[in-house]
């Protein structure tokens, strides 16, 4: 209890630094923005018990967004279901959730970063997953263009978000994922990939990859090409504007190596499948003459 | 770094240890003030002994002076050109005549290969003659214009001829393996280079590195304007751990590589450049790029980057698939790129 409480003070403590540094006319609109929220609480969002979307938003320690993004999940489709995968969170946003009326699997510790998609993934109905995350909110009329091109007959509808690329030298993980792309023969994927949400796929990708594949999501996106299943950038949210954590100073040191890693996996599976050269042409160089 | 005031001391040393050095030159030589005026005077030694005394009085000074601490190519040149100064005033011989005052070791093989360049061989094996150098190998391939005719024009070249195309970059390593020098020097022969530029290679080398590649970050767009090859080329190097070398390149010439790197990846690996650059790196070996040759500029006009330009990126995207290939092989299906558990990670990051 008291560690709820002491979380709880935390929290607004971080809200005090946060509007310290607006205007007062941003602090009135936001104290309103508050206060209408802590009203629509009690709104409950209903989960269809035959759902066609299954949105899928892993949870750890996000009670400050959840209830919106939760809302604008609810938003997208008439008949969907809204699964929260609460791992490690110590900050209440599982009973939050509940409260919410949506489907909520609740782990105490956390499952480990991008697992709970692979979770969220076994556990969803619907014929179209839509994956977003706890921390960003997205309109709803956004994540309707990638539920949207999934129920056309897509298979995996990525944000189309490429990261910053406005130096000559770009950060690794933004060149990792644009060098796996032209590796997969798809260079007009430019820096898309499925670690950025929102993006969705169809039951028939999911299936055909495996929900447990999900958790790595850079070779989630290789085998998904390789196997020769459809892939299209539908969409750009901007996800490095939106992405809370992202911000966190310090902590990308630790997201990088695993990220790279991931593309690096990424990479071994296409020279496992296509070859050394993962299928590019040696034009007429002659191997056989070099020394 | 110098001072001011030590640097032009340092050109003051240069200019009095050349005219010194021409001095002793001709008097050993027994030419003698007057072997000026009485041109073609019996058993004169000609200006290629000249040439020889030359550079290794400039090796001799140079590497004399600066045992501490070697100083940048740009102050290692500016000292050789006031050496040269002296050395011809007190020599008799024309500065012109003495080539490319930089103070090398002269033990350095060069490398160059050539497939219908009869437009810029010969003047850039003429730029070659200006530099103390080991040997140089022409490796002619595929050749059906006038290519074989202008390089035996000139002597002391030694030159593998192929009547096949041996297709890109294996040239080089056939090349490499003739090479007996203490460092080989990658040129291609589409591309005449001033001497000086490319001593500036040989001479990081002699300074200690193992690899040295050609720097052109400086002519590159930012990243969302960059072609594929460049952007292979960063991802290669940020995942070996070497984000400092950009999109630096083995693909791309001029390069220097020193005997111990040939020694520890073979030369048949040049044939795929990357790589040889994965493997360079990861042999721990000291790779770097601090010198500059604008091959944008010069405007290399060939097939391969204007109209078929396609097929010779996917090659190299080819070669950056092999390249990480290579180094999945030796370090692991994530190099070193391990971070916590993802348990951990995530603990780490959104536990409060």
């Amino acid at each position: 209890m008291t560690k709820t409480r002491k979380a709880v003070r935390r929290s607004m403590s971080h809200r005090r630094i946060i509007t310290r540094s607006i205007s007062r006319r941003s602090i009135r609109r936001r104290r309103i923005s508050l206060f209408r929220a802590r009203k629509k609480r009690i709104s409950v969002v209903k989960c269809h018990s035959n759902p066609v979307i299954s949105v899928i938003i892993p949870v750890m320690n996000e009670r400050r967004t959840l209830q919106r993004v939760i809302r604008e999940a609810g938003k997208v489709h008439p008949q969907s279901e809204i699964i929260v995968i609460a791992n490690g969170c110590t900050d209440g946003s599982a009973r939050l959730a509940r409260r919410l009326g949506v489907h909520v699997y609740e782990y105490p510790e956390p499952l480990g970063h991008d697992v709970p998609r692979a979770v969220g993934a076994r556990m969803a109905k619907g014929e179209v997953l839509l994956f977003i995350d706890g921390d960003m909110i997205v309109p709803a009329e956004d994540l309707r263009l990638f539920v949207r091109h999934i129920l056309s007959g897509g298979d995996i509808a990525l944000n189309s978000y490429s990261g910053p690329v406005h130096s000559r030298q770009t950060h690794p993980v933004v060149s990792a994922k644009h060098t796996l792309n032209m590796l997969l023969e798809r260079p007009d994927l430019k820096g898309a990939s499925l670690t950025a949400v929102p993006h969705a796929l169809s039951r028939r990708a999911a299936e055909m990859l495996g929900a447990d594949l999900l958790s790595n999501p850079p070779l989630a996106l290789a085998q998904a090409v390789l196997k020769g299943i459809e892939v299209t950038p539908v969409h750009e949210v901007n996800a490095g504007r939106l992405n809370r954590s992202r911000r966190r100073a310090g902590q990308d040191d630790l997201l990088i190596p695993l990220l790279v890693g991931d593309h690096m996996e990424a990479i071994g599976l296409i020279l496992e499948n296509r070859g050394l050269r993962g299928g590019f042409s040696d034009l007429e160089r002659i191997r056989e003459k070099a020394r | 770094m110098p001072g001011k005031k030590s640097a032009a001391l340092w050109l003051e040393k240069a200019r009095t240890a050349g005219r010194e050095a021409g001095a002793a030159w001709r008097e050993g030589s027994g030419a003698g003030a007057e072997s000026g005026a009485e041109s073609g005077a019996g058993a004169v030694p000609g200006p290629a002994a000249g040439l020889k005394h030359f550079r290794e009085a400039l090796f001799g000074w140079f590497a004399g002076f600066h045992q501490a601490k070697r100083p940048s190519f740009a102050e290692a040149l500016s000292q050789g050109l006031v050496f040269r100064d002296g050395y011809a005033g007190s020599s008799g011989l024309q500065p012109e005549q003495l080539g490319a005052p930089v103070p090398l070791a002269g033990t350095a093989s060069v490398v160059i290969s050539v497939s219908d360049e009869e437009e810029t061989i010969g003047r850039l094996l003429d730029e070659l003659q200006r530099l103390p150098l080991q040997e140089i190998i022409v490796v002619l391939n595929g050749c059906t214009d006038h290519s074989f005719a202008e390089v035996r024009k000139r002597s002391g070249i030694l030159m593998v001829n192929d009547p096949q195309r041996l297709g890109h970059d294996v040239g080089r390593s056939i090349g490499a393996a003739l090479a007996g020098g203490d460092a080989v020097l990658f040129l291609d022969g589409d591309m005449a280079v001033p001497a000086e530029e490319l001593a500036a290679f040989l001479y990081e080398q002699e300074s200690g590195a193992d690899v040295v590649l050609n720097n052109i970050t400086g002519f590159l767009p930012v990243y969302g304007r960059q072609d594929e090859v460049s952007r292979c080329k960063l991802f290669l190097n940020q995942a070996l751990g070497r984000p400092d070398l950009h999109s630096n390149s083995l693909t791309a010439v001029p390069h220097v590589l020193s005997r111990r790197t040939l020694s520890h990846i073979g030369t048949s690996v040049l044939a795929v450049p990357p790589k040889a650059q994965a493997a360079a790196v990861l042999a721990g070996l000291h790779v770097t790029a601090p010198c500059t040759v604008d091959v944008i500029r010069r405007n290399r006009l060939r097939q391969s980057n204007s109209g078929s330009h396609n097929k010779v990126a996917q090659l190299i995207i080819g070669d950056h698939a092999e390249a990480l290939g290579e180094a999945i092989r030796r370090r692991g299906p994530r190099l070193h790129w391990t971070s916590l558990p993802r348990a951990e990670l995530a603990k780490v990051r959104n536990g409060r």
